[in-house]
This record gives C-alpha cells, structure tokens and sequence, in this order.
C-alpha cells in the first residue's frame, strides 16, 4: 500500500476493530441477504393477494433480462438512477438530506427544452454541450436555493427541497400548458418535439443514449473526489462532525452549497437526457419518481460509487420488469415499488444490526 | 452512630478490566462521607452499582440494616437512594416545575402544576436555594441547575444523596455555599455520599473519608485523623507526591510579543460581555497561565482569538499581523494550534479513525490544494513522534476515535497539536481527566514546546498546575485582565481573591492574618 | 359573484379541504414531539385511503371503513418505528421506505376497487348551528370526520401540556436519557407516538376517499402527507399552530377553485404552487425561532441504550 493511501477503506469505520471478514464481502453479503430477504417477503406478500409471484418474477425476467431489447432498457433506466443517486449521495457526505430530485430532474429538464427549441438550429456538436449545460445549470439552481438557504438561515434543505419539488413540477406544467405548448399539437399538453439537433445520440437502435456515458463518467469523478482528494475528506469531515470542521478552518457554508448544486446539476442532467433522448420533447410527468429513486440507490449502496452503479442496475430490472407487470400478468407497474421499499427496509435494518454488534 | 449503608465485598469485572475489587465500606448515618481518587480508581462504577445501573458480580448492598437488591435506577430510587450526577438529567427547554414534575412518582393523570409549584418553592425556601419554579432550565446557571437537582431527590424521598464531583460546575463562593446545603441537609436526617478528587474541598466538608485506588479501597479515616499528605499518599500510592519545579530555557529579553491583545470585547452565547476591553501580551517561549474561574471569558478568548467567536471591538495581533478580521482558516495558516477544552466533541470526527483524525490539522494547510490527496504518512506519523518523544501510548491507528475512551481522544488531539510548530497554542484544560501520569507528560509536553519558542495560552482550573509551568500567570474576571503575578513572587491567597473577587485590597491582607 | 358568498365559499371549503391534512399534521406533531419525524405519512395516508375505502365498499359502513383506515395507517407506521428505534435507521430513509410501500401496496389493492361507487360520510350539518347567517355554513356543515378532526386539536394540546402522558413524551423529545432517568421508557413511547401518528395520517387518508370524495385512484393523496409534515415545522410543533397552518392550506387549495370555477385568468398551477410557497415563504421568515422550538432529540438516531 503506498504511502498515501488510507490504511483503512473510505467509510468504514466501527468495523475495522473486528473485522475478521474483509469489509467489502461484508457488505455484499449483507446486500445479498437483504435481497433475498426482500424477495421473500414480496412473494408472500403477492401470494397473501392471490397473485402469482412466481408468475411475476417470470414476467420481470422477460421484461429486463430475457432480450437485448430489455437489457438496453435496463441501462437506459440506469442513467437517472445513477444520477439522481448522485444527488442524493454528494450532499449527504457533508450531513445533508436532499429529497427534491424530482424538482431538480424537472428544472433541468424545463432548462434543456429551452434551450432546444429556442436554437435548435444550431448543428448538434455546439448545440449538445450547451443543453447538457442547461440541463445543469437548472438543476444546480435548483439545488442550490435549498443549499443557500440551509447554509445561510439553517432552514431544513429536507423540508425546502421537498417543496421545491413540488413547485417545479407546476411550473413545468405551466409551461406546457402555457407558453411551451406545442401548436401544432391539438390539446396534447406538451412542447413541440425538439429538432433532430437537438436529440441525444444513442448507441445502436437501443435507447442508451450518451447520459449512460455522463452516469458514469460522474459516477468515476464521485470516487476519485471522495478518495483521492482533499476536498473528499473535508467533505467526510463536515458529515462526520461539522463543530470540528468548522474550527479546523473548513468553510462549511461554502461546501453545503457547492455539494448541493452539484448533486443538483447531476439531477438536471437526468432531466436534460430523459427530454432529449426518451421524450424529444416536453412534457408532464417525465419523472417516474427518480428523485426518489435515487434516494433509494444511494441509501442501499451507503453513497458508495460502485454500489451505487450496481444497485441502480438491480433497481433498474425490478423497475423496467415491473413495467411489464401490467402487460404480462395484470398487476399494476407500482407495485415493484413494494419490492424497492422492502429492500431498503431489509438494507436499512442490517445497518441497525451491525451498528449493534459494535 | 449506626451504619446507613454497608457494602460488604463488592465486585464488578468488565471482561478483564477489575472494576471494583471486594470493595467494603461503612457510611454513617447523618454523615458526610467523602470518597477520593483518581480517575480510573473505581468511583464512578461503584456510583453506577448503587444507582442501578450496573448489577455488581458479587457482594452484598445493607441500606439502613436490611439488605437490597439495586437491580435498576426505580430499585435504586424506591430504597432512597439519589444521586445527583455530574451532567444534569434536566430538560433544559422545559421549566422547574416540569422536570420535577417528570421525577415525581405520584404525579395524577392531569398534572397539577400549582401544587408542584408549592411546594418547589417550600423547599427552595428552607435550603436557601431561590429558585423560580416557572423559570425555563436553560436560561438557569449550573449552580441553579444543581439544586434543582436536589430537590428533585428531596421530593423523592430520597434519605441518601451521593454527589458526583458536584464543585466541578461552581464557582468558589458557590463551593462555600454548596457545603452550607450539604450540612443543613445532614442535620435534616440525610447522608452523604461526597465523591471528588479535590483534597481541600473533602477536608472542609467531611465527615469521613475514604480513598479508593485502582478499583481497591485503601482505608476510610475520619477527618480529625486525616492530613492532606496522609490522604494523598492513600491515593497515589507509594509515588512521591513531590511538586516538582521544572527546568526550562530562558524567555528571549526584549523579543517581540507573539500574541498582543489590546481593548479586545465580546459577548458569550447567551449575548452577554464577555471579554470587557481585555489587554496583554504573550512573549515568544513563555507561557501564560490563565487563572479564573470557569465562566469569566477564558472560553470566549480562545474562541475570539481563534477565529470561532467574533469580536467586538479592540485588536489582535498574531506575530505582528492584525488577526481580529481573519477567518479561521486564515488564523490556523498564521500559526495558532488549539487543544480544545471538549476533543471529542470540537476536535475530533467521531466516525473517523485515529489515523484520519491526525489529519486534521492538515486541512487548513496553505501548501497543498484541495484537488490533491491528503498526506497520510505525515498524518501517521504524528502519533509514533509522540509515544517516541515523551512515552505516552497511542491507540491503534485504524480503530475508530468514537471506539476510544475520552482519555485516548484526548492524547490523540493533544498529540496533533503539538507535532507541528506553531507561534501560537491555545491549551485549554489540557490535563483535566488525565491520571497523574498522563497528567505530567502533557506537561512536559508544553514545556517542551514552549522551549521550541511557541507562545502558549494555558487555560487551567488547577491553580498547582499553573503555578509549576506557567512563566506568568493572568487572572481573569468578568472578562477583564484583573492582574498578572510571577509564580516565584505570587501566592496562592492572592490569585484566589483576585479570581473570585476581582480585586486584592490591603483589607482583605488584614482580614485574613487576623 | 357576490364578495361575500365568494369568501364564504372560499372558508367553507378552506375547512373542508384541510380536513385530511389536519389528520395527518396533528399525528405527525405528536410523533415529532418525541423526536421522531415520520416523512412516510404519505404512505400512511395511502393505505388509510385506500383500506378505508376497501372496507366501506365491502361493508357499507363507512365509520368501518374510517376505522380499518386509521389502523392500516398505524400499523404501517410501526414498520417505520422498527426500523428508526430497533434498528436507530435514520428517519428519513426510514420514511420513504414507508412511502414506497404505500404506494405500491395501496396500487396493489385498491386496482379493483377504482371505479366502484361508495355511500361514505355525507355532509351533516349540525342542527341551529349552521343555519347562523356567514359562520353558520363554514364551521357547522360538514362531514362528521371533520368535527371529530376538529375535536382532537383542543383534546391534543391537552394531553401534550397538561397530562402526565404528554408529559413523557415531551421529555422523551427533548432528552431520552432523561426520560430512561425517571423510569421511563422511551422506546415504548416513542413507538407509541409514531403509531399514533400513523393512526391519524390513516385517518386522514380515510376522509379523503370517503368523505371529501367518494372514489379510489393510485396515488390519490398527492403530496398531502408531505405538506402535513412541513407544516408539524410551521407549526414549531405546536398543535394548535400546526392546525392554523393546516387550515391556511385548506384555504389556499379552496381559493384555487373557486377562482378557477369564476373563470380567472390565473393559470391554476400558479394556484395550485400557492401553499407550497407559502409553506416555504413561512419557513423563510421564522427559521429561527424554529431552530429553538425544535424537539432537541428528532432526528437523532436511536442507540442502543434506548
């Protein structure tokens, strides 16, 4: 190990006293068992209804992993699960609770379209960056009122950007029912669809678009930030005792905003590439609750990068398999949210039972 | 006089750690009965036996002649049994009667707070207290505080209270005070228990006196057989108790002043002057003791000084450059290092390990930038060069800081302090909670550091301490600098007045040789 | 449209609409109170709804349907009791576990259920009260779940400041090992005040689909439990406060729609953001004075010694 490396990995902590299995198998097993755990559950849960489960897992292996087609879509949902796990996860190392992804994928989104229709002349190589930049930029702004407020009068960023999501999804509203509205698009309520400039280039003639290759380029910077850098300890620092943060010199108000803008912009880039490349447009209801999603991610993974990669990808089995559900055996595509819930219930009650055992 | 409470081979083991050792002792009734020793010697576990929480593993407990079973705090308390502990178990955002109401076991469904408030007030009468039951406890001073405590254990029922180093919250006129209540209380009909580690206090108010060392009692001996060196040697043992004067290099005639404080002003948390215009200096290599009672700006001027509290008026000057403006970060790059007063909770990250929290020091460092790694082979090392240069152990360096026990956070921050040169090093407290021998390499420490040519800012309740290390000691009261003595001219009396009263008048000479 | 009716529709509704919210924001102060923030209400209020309505079709009984409502609430807020004071999880993760849940669950269950016609609770209006001229329609004509809502925010505040119970569980909020000193448990109380909470928040979800309306839709709360919850911090946790806010709430929803039924040229979502911006504007100018009224334990973790 060299020299400049820490003796112990990132996070961990109590542990390190008695580790007699290695930290990291540790925790994948943990997982493992809460995944199984949750899966058992489900099914009773399915069968106390009269529902098949058997039939339903069925249904969600067709849908996610049985074809090329269904494993191109998983990835697809990965791009904001992973970026609004991103949200979620950079200010929650400085202690903050960031719930209003929604919002921010909403004003990212609402700035991209913008952006898209008022230039979409412009050829794709300028017009691209400058959407990913909006896309950001509203997201960030976004974020960022809940961040200033919270540094500056200490208003709960929780409660703030709960109600700041909600507000962002009426002003999108607004917007398409109101001066976005498409005019040639009878009573439908959303934007005209963008110029093919303005579409983001996917991969083959899947729906992966270039947002897979943002995820996880952030996802990279995430890790290198956290591990490599001053700015990842301060940051630690901050979550892990602000009073000693503060007198060793470190400007917290400076990181709680800067770490909820970008977690912002990374959630407005969700936005920008779910209008640019799965809608082309404008329109309500763009988000299927990714924000909370995220949040999900983030807390099962412990704001871990990998772990955020890898359970966005089982989040987005479940999710894409769960659209099937309404297809293949009639069940309401909500109700992988069951499953989702019980996971982190499972997840969440091991972090309790490890915190014991110290 | 009878027995009130006999414990008869008490033992308590946390896996290998012997506790409590086959402790027996007899407290008599209507006494004040003192138990000293240092901090390790099994205090505060035998407390925790008789208060319920913890079982002891063997030996028996006779309260009053019968024998009980303490098996939890209600057992505790339903055999009359109250303690009032160092750390209040008051609701600061609830008022008197509130929190008495909490402790009370016959509160009715609907509270009657009238009654309650009655007889607060009754209590508070006949012990001399004055509380005002409607106050909110927060806006109450601990001493106040303090006696709230006692008259939830009065309203208890309780017959025997066991103080836990209750002066360590009070003033000295409030010590006087507090031995007043404890003697009005004994006439009352009720026994004390007295725990401290403070010679003199034990010797003005007890009865009897017993000392404890590591986890064993030493003896018990009634206070017209005891002496202080009878007592202190029960307590260390066969260690001398000498006082040592130090060796130490000459401070630098005619130097430039590191630190130079003019007409400084602030206010505390609850927004009252704390610093009054305060004015001194600090040479380079000297150290500056600050004698003065707790709550008379000592807090408040390392925190200006630092950076964490704002000034009101008046100048700082760091090594020639003006520093009341700056920011924290600003002030630590100038060259201030601080052993906070509370390591845990102000210079340490609790879910962080040793390792990491050495770094810390590192954060506010000019030379690298934020977007480079952190040198964790400096941070490593600091606590090797420390058990390397004065002997005192480290705990491991991947273990957790929230893992360790205060005393190891403690030399972990100190150790982090003092591995890197600074002008100035504000200590705060820096021994409080130490054993002896912990204690003295902490000094030493200082000591060396101030060789090296820091200027040290030495906050210390222990008015011994100051007068071995420090090169000058300044007295504090109410914010102001009421007086600078050299130890080799000063004494003892004279610093006592001046810390409790402000002033040392020729009157105050007279009155106390006659 | 005469000024005066047109206030007095507003108020009106202003009760009417607060109703489900009130619920919620009345249970969620008292969780909160001892130290324990609930952000899944809004799955609490799901399955209330949800549940409520289930019942009611099945039995024709809409007080059973209120009644399997508030439990179905309860006993899904004890999962988030587990996991906050078992498992000392933090609250919030904890709470859109609960979120999820609702949600997924109540889509679950209630997909039969969404067309079918209910007899829940109509308006009753109380005999010579609410003929008063003005006041007599706005407080005195409605649902009987609204009055009994109305009920509870006096019987609250009593049992928080006045009784022995409320009494615990303000000191379990304020200091646990405080509470554990006198003999209390606070694991216990705690649980008990987050079951309450659910109870109420199930309640709440009840009146909703059985009496504000008669009908069943996936996601029919719309945030409602959220509000509840931002406004137990208007209210600095003060029940009667939280009811005002509640009912402000209430009046800015009913001031949406009968401006949008008079025709105004407010887009209605400008309406519709109004109490999230009030809420928010709220929160901006008293923060600090929320910081000092805060229970001093919420949001802190459970630890093993509790």
């Amino acid at each position: 190990m060299s020299a400049n490396t820490p003796s112990l990995p990132m996070l961990a902590t109590w542990q390190a006293r008695t580790a007699s299995i290695s930290q990291p198998l540790r925790r994948v097993l943990g997982f493992v068992g809460a995944f199984a755990l949750a899966l058992i559950l489900f099914s009773l849960v399915l069968l106390a209804l009269g529902k098949d489960p058997i039939a339903a897992y069925q249904q969600i292996y067709q849908g996610a992993l049985a074809d090329d087609y269904g494993r191109s879509e998983v990835i697809v949902k990965m791009i904001p699960f992973i970026l609004c796990a991103l949200a979620v996860a950079i200010p929650a190392q400085v202690g903050l609770v960031n719930v209003g992804g929604e919002g921010q994928i909403y004003i990212g989104a609402l700035f991209a379209s913008v952006v898209a229709l008022a230039f979409g002349d412009l050829p794709a190589p300028i017009l691209i960056p400058l959407l990913v930049i909006a896309g950001m930029v509203g997201g960030g702004l976004w974020a960022g009122i809940a961040g200033v407020l919270k540094a500056y009068i200490s208003l709960n960023e929780t409660i703030c950007s709960l109600l700041l999501s909600y507000i962002a999804n009426l002003i999108v509203e607004y917007v398409i029912y109101g001066p976005l509205k498409d005019p040639g698009g009878s009573n439908w309520a959303y934007s005209a669809r963008f110029s093919d400039n303005a579409i983001l280039p996917m991969f083959g003639d899947t729906r992966i678009s270039l947002g897979i290759v943002f995820a996880l380029v952030a996802v990279g910077i995430y890790f290198w930030v956290l591990n490599y850098t001053r700015w990842g300890y301060k940051m630690r620092v901050i979550g892990g005792n602000a009073e000693a943060a503060r007198r060793s010199g470190i400007q917290i108000k400076r990181y709680i905003i800067m770490t909820m803008i970008i977690g912002g912009a990374l959630a407005g880039l969700a936005g920008m590439v779910e209008v640019t490349a799965i809608q082309e447009r404008l329109r309500g209801g763009i988000s299927n609750g990714y924000g909370y999603i995220g949040f999900l991610v983030a807390w099962i993974a412990q704001q871990r990068p990998i772990g955020i990669v890898v359970i966005a990808a089982i989040l987005g089995i479940i999710s894409v398999g769960g659209d099937w559900l309404q297809i293949g055996v009639n069940l309401p595509a909500s109700t992988v949210n069951i499953l989702m819930a019980f996971i982190l219930f499972f997840i969440l009650r091991n972090q309790g039972m490890q915190k014991k055992e110290a | 006089m009878t027995d009130f409470l006999v414990l008869d081979g008490i033992t308590k083991r946390f896996g290998n750690l012997v506790a409590n050792d086959q402790i027996s002792l007899r407290i008599q009734k209507q006494h004040v009965h003192a138990l000293l020793g240092e901090n390790g010697a099994g205090k505060s576990t035998l407390m925790k036996i008789l208060y319920g929480v913890y079982k002891p593993d063997s030996g028996t407990i006779m309260l009053d002649g019968k024998v009980v079973n303490i098996h939890s705090p209600q057992a505790s308390r339903a055999a009359g049994i109250g303690m009032v502990f160092q750390s209040f178990m008051l609701i600061p955002a609830f008022t008197v009667i509130e929190n008495i109401a909490l402790s009370l076991r016959d509160v009715g469904i609907v509270v009657d707070e009238r009654k309650i408030e009655h007889d607060i007030r009754e209590i508070s009468d006949k012990y001399r207290f004055d509380i005002d039951p409607r106050a909110k406890v927060w806006q109450l001073p601990l001493g106040a505080q303090q006696k709230i405590e006692i008259i939830k254990l009065v309203m208890a029922g309780a017959r025997l209270l066991i103080f836990d180093e209750p002066t360590s919250v009070l003033a000295p006129h409030e010590v006087e005070g507090l031995f007043d209540i404890f003697s009005r209380l004994r006439s009352d009909g009720y026994t004390i228990i007295f725990i401290s580690h403070k010679l003199n206090e034990v010797l003005s108010c007890s009865n009897e006196i017993t000392v404890l060392r590591g986890g064993r009692v030493v003896g018990s001996v009634a206070r017209a057989d005891a002496t202080e060196s009878i007592l202190v040697s029960m307590i260390v043992g066969d260690k001398t108790a000498d006082s040592r004067t130090y060796d130490r290099k000459p401070i630098a005639k005619g130097a430039a002043p590191v630190l130079e404080v003019r007409d400084l002003s602030a206010k505390d948390d609850r927004n009252r002057q704390a610093l009054d215009s305060i004015s001194f200096n600090i040479l380079p290599g000297e150290i500056l003791g600050i004698a003065g009672v707790s709550g008379n700006g000592q807090k408040e001027l390392g925190e200006v000084i630092q950076g964490v509290r704002p000034a009101l008026s008046g100048s700082i000057q760091l090594a020639g450059q003006e520093i009341i403006h700056a920011s924290i970060a600003q002030i630590l790059r100038t060259g201030v290092n601080c052993v906070p007063e509370d390591p845990l909770r102000q210079g340490a990250v609790p879910v962080m390990s040793v390792e990491e929290n050495l770094a810390l020091s590192d954060v506010s460092s000019a030379k690298e930038r934020d977007w480079q790694r952190m040198n964790w082979a400096t941070a490593r090392s600091r606590a090797s060069w420390f058990t390397e240069k004065f002997g005192l152990k480290m705990p491991r360096l991947n273990v957790a800081i929230e893992a360790l026990s205060g005393g190891n956070v403690q030399r972990i921050v100190f150790a982090r302090e003092l591995s890197s040169p600074a002008k100035l090093l504000l200590a705060y407290y820096p021994t409080r909670g130490l054993d002896i021998h912990a204690a003295e390499i902490v000094r030493l420490a200082l000591l060396d550091y101030r060789d090296q040519g820091a200027a040290i800012l030495l906050i210390s309740e222990d008015l011994d301490e100051l007068f071995a290390i420090a090169d000058r000691i300044m007295v504090m009261y109410h914010g102001r600098n009421v007086g600078e003595r050299l130890p080799e001219q000063a004494d003892v009396q004279q610093i006592g007045y001046l810390m409790t009263d402000g002033k040392y008048t020729p009157e105050q000479v007279v009155e106390n040789v006659s | 449209m005469d000024p005066i009716l047109f206030i007095q529709f507003v108020l009106t509704g202003a009760f009417r609409s607060a109703t489900p919210v009130l619920y919620t924001t009345l249970g969620q102060t008292v969780n909160e109170k001892t130290g324990v923030a609930n952000l899944g209400a809004e799955g609490c209020m799901l399955m209330g709804a949800c549940v409520g309505f289930i019942v009611t079709a099945q039995t024709g009984s809409g007080w059973l349907g209120a009644l399997a409502g508030a439990l179905a609430g309860g006993l899904l807020s004890l999962l988030h009791g587990y996991l906050v004071i078992n498992c000392g999880a933090n609250q919030l993760a904890s709470g859109l576990t609960l979120m999820f849940l609702g949600l997924g669950l109540t889509a679950l269950i209630g997909r039969p259920y969404v067309s079918t016609q209910i007899t829940g609770f109509d308006v009753v209006p109380i005999p010579v009260l609410s003929d008063i001229p003005f006041i007599g329609p706005i407080l005195f004509r409605h649902d009987v779940l609204t009055y009994l809502a109305y009920l509870l925010i006096p019987a609250i505040w009593f049992f928080l400041y006045r009784t022995r119970w409320g009494l615990s569980l303000r000191a379990v909020g304020e200091s646990r090992i405080a509470a554990f000193s006198t003999g209390r448990n606070p694991a216990l109380i705690a649980y008990a005040a987050v079951f309450f909470g659910g109870l109420m928040a199930g309640l709440g979800g009840a009146q909703l689909s059985l009496a504000y309306t008669h009908f069943w839709v996936e996601g029919m709360t719309q945030g409602a439990g959220f509000i509840a919850v931002a406004l137990v911090i208007f209210g600095m946790w003060h029940p009667v406060r939280a009811a005002a806010g509640a009912l402000l709430y209430g009046g800015a929803v009913s001031l949406q729609l009968q401006l949008q039924t008079l025709g105004v040229g407010i887009s209605p979502f400008f309406l519709q953001m109004l109490p999230y911006v009030l809420t928010l504007a709220i929160l901006l100018v008293w923060a600090r004075a929320s910081n000092r009224a805060m229970p001093a334990e919420l949001g802190r973790v459970f630890s093993r010694q509790t």
